[in-house]
């Protein structure tokens, strides 16, 4: 299944970003699957640190590896870009 | 000579829980993020100090802690060694010393000097004269001034790294003052006398005062040693011990305390490889 | 009140470029000392500035040793320590790891900033010691306390020791930031790649009286961004006030100004803004560098470092060049090419550090 309709794996990846960035005030129900997570759209208010962190979390719940910033932006966009690039079917 | 005008405290007994959490959030509806207990715990001391009061944003801060932040330096030394994983980001920067400072600083809006020491032995003695220095010489106008140390399990391995004997009790805190060179309106003068003294000078320095004194000792003085000071003189003992268990930055307890309910004037005598120190501390 | 005047008699360092000597020869010869490790992170490459593996503690003593012998002093027994360091003993705990393959032995007090100067007091002896830990700007927060003190009267001799020691937790740390360099670092270059994390022992002995070779330490000034935990306020207003609080510290007009070093840690963040702060405060747009090009950043031990450099720098009547630098982000800004022979009467050495801690130190010939 491609990850965009495994509600499953976004619901993980959501409780990860949740975790990661300290938003425990947020339930994973309140972010998006569709509008960019570090835009203001998002209502998450994430900055650098919040990037480095779902960077690391990545790594290690998801084991998957982002090179660097730029690799980070093109990969983490959108829960269900993200999802998709994690499971591409 | 500089002036209190302002003191606070968090003070926590070894036998006692405290959910700094839970007390941050009566102060604000949300927990700060990337905060970890030693951060939450300064900056609950630092609000139990100013409160919603605005203060001048070019005050500066100045920390002082006995051991810092471990705790944090674990949890890095965790990840790497037993869960054999890459630092996190937020624990590295924390790990920076620093980071409670900025957090202090960023919660009040202050835009001066933010300074953190830590020292093993009279460190709140230390900082204060440093504020001491820079308010004399007109540095600085005002200076948050907080010691902040967080209780490390296990106790034991804990006492031994502080020299501590056995039973001592082990506490944690959070304490400030707000100190400037201005009379008006200060709640007392303090002044640390600027000679770290032996014993015998000490005793000497004792014998020269004039009028019947209030003292309190810091957790590092002997109990035998006291007991002997308070025979020798004619002191009169300002009681805090029985309110507070050891962390090297509690002498700030205990001035805060005689702020609060102390009349007169006191002095704070503190030790630590066998050198002295006193604080004095006089109401207005 | 009359204040003290505050005079640097004596130093000495130990950097990636090897002793005081050696590392301006590198400087104004423009050779970086950085090398390219992976013995860190076996899957990243990164540039590290190191000296000497497991020698950090015998070189910290012989750093020590060598400014007691340039002073008239003979023993350090009337002299306050104040160190500044990030790590302080992370290092040699992390030793104790890799030697004993055990994380219960690890000691705590071995652990604390306080390693460095229990290290010195043990072999030295010092009147009194205190150590300061505002990670990148601990050793010029230990050189403006000096100055203070000194100034007050509150002591005569104190000899500031900055130490910081290579060690995983700092290069995985920044690593995990993303700020590392696998590169040599290139300060102040458009679209540089990051910082080289280093090691560096820089110890100064400052005095409430002139010698012969003295270099007066003028002015210093901290200040806080309170903007963001690891980003610099873009707007410069930090960096700009501590700059220039030092300057009014010391009595001086900003045009009295002849040399910035930098702090130019290589980072995106950081060179821009500061770039920028220069730009807008120092309009008469005096010559700058930053010398991690040559030393990597030395963290905690950088401010007493780069002391050591402006030191250097206004004795040798010498401005240090720009090392790495092809294309400038920031055309404004004067980053010589090569180094030159000028009238340097005053420098302005910056330490900026996470949590918008800012120091800035004047030094300057003694008149």
């Amino acid at each position: 299944m491609i990850g965009s309709q495994d509600e499953a794996l976004k619901l993980r990846l959501k409780m990860m970003i949740i975790e990661e960035c300290e938003k425990e005030d947020i339930t994973p129900e309140e972010i998006p699957d569709d509008v960019e997570l570090f835009s203001d759209a998002s209502g998450l208010e994430l900055d650098s640190l919040d990037a480095l962190q779902i960077s690391m979390g990545l790594q290690t719940q998801f084991k998957v590896r982002l090179a660097d910033s730029k690799d980070f932006r093109r990969v983490v966009t959108t829960i269900n870009a993200l999802a998709d690039h994690l499971q591409p079917e | 000579m500089i002036y209190i005008h302002k003191s606070g405290s968090i003070n926590v007994r070894q036998e006692e829980t405290f959910d700094v959490k839970a007390a941050w959030k009566k102060v604000s509806p949300s927990m700060i993020r990337r905060t970890d207990r030693f951060i939450q715990l300064s900056l609950l001391g630092a609000y139990n100090t100013i409160g919603q009061e605005e203060i001048p944003e070019e005050s500066a801060l100045y920390m002082a802690s006995g051991q810092g932040n471990l705790a944090v330096f674990k949890r890095l030394r965790d990840q790497r060694y037993i869960y054999k994983q890459p630092p996190k980001p937020v624990d590295f920067i924390n790990s920076l010393s620093n980071t409670s400072g900025f957090y202090v600083a960023q919660f009040f809006g202050l835009l001066g000097k933010n300074l953190n020491v830590s020292r093993h032995g009279l460190v709140i003695e230390n900082i204060l004269m440093l504020a001491q220095a820079d308010l004399e010489q007109g540095r600085e106008k005002q200076i948050l001034l907080g010691g902040v140390d967080e209780l490390q399990e296990p106790l034991d391995f804990t006492r031994r790294t502080l020299g501590l004997c056995d039973d001592h009790l082990l506490g944690e805190g959070s304490n400030w003052l707000l100190l400037s060179a201005q009379k008006e309106e200060a709640l007392a003068s303090i002044e640390v006398l600027s000679d770290q003294m032996d014993s015998l000078k000490l005793k000497a320095y004792f014998a020269s005062l004039q009028q019947k004194t209030q003292v309190a000792f810091g957790g590092r003085c002997e109990s035998v040693w006291v007991e002997e000071i308070l025979k020798l003189y004619d002191f009169e003992l300002f009681e805090y011990a029985s309110e507070c268990d050891f962390y090297e930055t509690n002498p700030l307890f205990a001035l805060h305390r005689f702020v609060e309910e102390g009349r007169g004037e006191l002095l704070f005598i503190n030790t630590f490889n066998a050198q002295y120190r006193v604080i004095k501390v006089v109401l207005i | 009140m009359q204040k003290n005047r505050v005079f640097v008699n004596a130093y000495e360092s130990l950097s990636c470029a090897g002793n005081t000597a050696e590392l301006m020869d590198a400087i104004y010869s423009k050779k970086s000392a950085i090398t390219i490790d992976t013995s860190y992170m076996s899957e990243h490459k990164a540039g590290l500035g190191s000296f000497a593996p497991n020698a950090f503690f015998p070189s910290l003593i012989s750093v020590a040793e060598t400014v007691l012998e340039q002073s008239e002093l003979t023993d350090f027994s009337e002299t306050l320590l104040i160190v500044g360091s990030s790590v302080g003993g992370i290092g040699k705990s992390e030793q104790i790891f890799f030697k004993e393959k055990s994380y219960q032995n690890i000691n705590p007090k071995e652990h604390a900033i306080s390693v460095i100067s229990d290290a010195l007091n043990s072999a030295f002896g010092f009147k009194d010691s205190r150590s300061i830990s505002t990670a990148c700007t601990s050793s010029a927060n230990a050189m403006m306390l000096a100055q203070r003190l000194i100034r007050l009267g509150a002591y005569k001799n104190v000899l500031v020791v900055g130490a910081d020691a290579l060690c995983y937790t700092t290069v995985c740390g920044f690593q995990a930031l993303g700020v590392l360099s696998t590169k040599k670092c290139t300060p102040f270059q458009e679209g540089r790649e990051g910082m080289n994390v280093a090691e560096g022992i820089a110890a100064l002995l400052l005095q409430d009286h002139e010698t012969t070779t003295s270099i007066e330490l003028c002015g210093s000034a901290g200040s806080s961004d309170a903007f963001h935990m690891t980003n610099p306020d873009p707007e410069a207003g930090g960096a700009m006030a501590c700059m220039q609080k030092a300057i009014e510290d010391a009595g001086l007009q900003l045009e009295d100004v002849d040399y910035v070093n930098a702090h130019g840690t290589g980072t995106q963040a950081n060179d821009a803004v500061e770039a920028l702060a220069v730009e807008r405060l120092l309009t008469h747009n005096p010559p700058m560098s930053s010398t991690k090009a040559i030393t990597g950043h030395t963290l905690g031990a950088a401010g007493a470092l780069e002391a050591i450099i402006s030191c250097e720098v206004i004795k040798q009547q010498k401005v240090a060049p720009q090392t790495s630098l092809e294309v400038a982000e920031n055309s404004v800004v004067n980053l010589p090419g090569e180094a030159f022979e000028t009238k340097i009467r005053h420098v302005v050495s910056n330490s900026f550090a996470f949590g918008g801690n800012n120091t800035a130190l004047v030094f300057g010939a003694v008149k």
